[in-house]
């Protein structure tokens, strides 16, 4: 069960579309948390207890490259697993967010069904079970 | 059309396919380059592709289409401005088509970077010439997606070698 998600997306399109995905795949009883840039996601991740950061990559202030890299350097927060949801990834970008620590990479438009096997890695629920 | 300005066309149809499907599960219906008719279009958004290849993506739709793309996230948000939620909206979806695009263009293991989207109401103005314009039909309703950037243009050989 994951409590508390945050999604950081510059678009509030993009956080909705995220947000509605994760509670099809199974986050049906997840209190959500919304931010717009990196640096308000970090603040807010820094704040809360959180049981995933969903990120986009491109976005004002901070990207989402440097908020993992700040995530995952941070001791309070390094066990965080970091879902990087993107429009411009490759495998080679991908394969770059998950030396630095990202647990998953997932191209845009997201789905229900391309985020559900994410879910199930983590926490070990068959979200259609 | 040469093998190049093909790869550039069919990577453009499969970005805002898949995206168009994806996102609002409506089908996409391919118009050609140039369909018949006065063409209608209020709301605009464009992209800056930064790297590899510098240039620019635009989307250009009517304001009815728009109008329903935006309801569900204005309703979903609680947004009290429309237009805002039009222009965020649309803003995504050609963030969505650009990643598709390049994905489709330059190949899974080449990476690419984009800007942030601008959107706007009216007529779109551009100081240059589209590399690629191509119209499409989603729910009824006409929309125009376009390529700038001389780069685009110049790397037609890269593509080619893309395309084979």
């Amino acid at each position: 069960m994951l409590e508390n998600i945050l999604i950081a997306d510059d678009s509030a399109t993009a956080r909705m579309i995220i947000r509605r995905c994760l509670e099809i795949a199974g986050c049906r009883d997840t209190n959500f948390l919304e931010a717009k840039d990196g640096r308000e996601a970090l603040q807010l991740a820094r704040q809360n207890s959180l049981s995933l950061l969903v990120t986009d990559i491109n976005m004002p202030n901070m990207d989402g490259r440097t908020l993992l890299k700040n995530v995952k350097a941070s001791p309070k927060l390094t066990d965080l697993p970091v879902l990087v949801i993107s429009s411009a990834s490759s495998t080679v970008v991908e394969r770059e967010l998950l030396e630095i620590g990202a647990f998953a990479v997932v191209k845009k438009p997201v789905t229900p069904a391309s985020i559900s096997g994410f879910l199930q890695a983590l926490t070990g629920e068959n979200p259609w079970g | 059309m040469s093998r190049p300005d093909l790869k550039i066309a069919s990577s453009l149809v499969s970005g805002l396919t898949s995206t168009m499907e994806n996102m609002t599960f409506e089908e996409v219906v391919y118009l050609g380059k140039m369909p018949g008719g006065g063409r209608q279009f209020d709301i605009w958004a464009s992209l800056p592709i930064t790297s590899p290849l510098p240039g620019s993506i635009s989307i250009e739709l009517p304001l009815d289409y728009a109008k329903i793309l935006a309801r569900e996230v204005c309703v979903a948000l609680q947004l009290d401005d429309p237009e805002a939620a039009i222009n965020d909206a649309v803003g995504e979806i050609l963030n969505t088509v650009a990643g598709r695009f390049l994905g489709e263009l330059l190949g899974p293991e080449a990476s690419f970077e984009l800007g942030l989207p601008v959107c706007g109401m009216g007529k779109m103005r551009s100081a240059e010439e589209p590399v690629a314009t191509i119209f499409f039909q989603v729910a009824g309703h006409t929309v125009r997606t376009q390529l700038f950037g001389q780069a685009f243009a110049d790397s037609r050989t890269d593509i080619e070698g893309v395309c084979r």
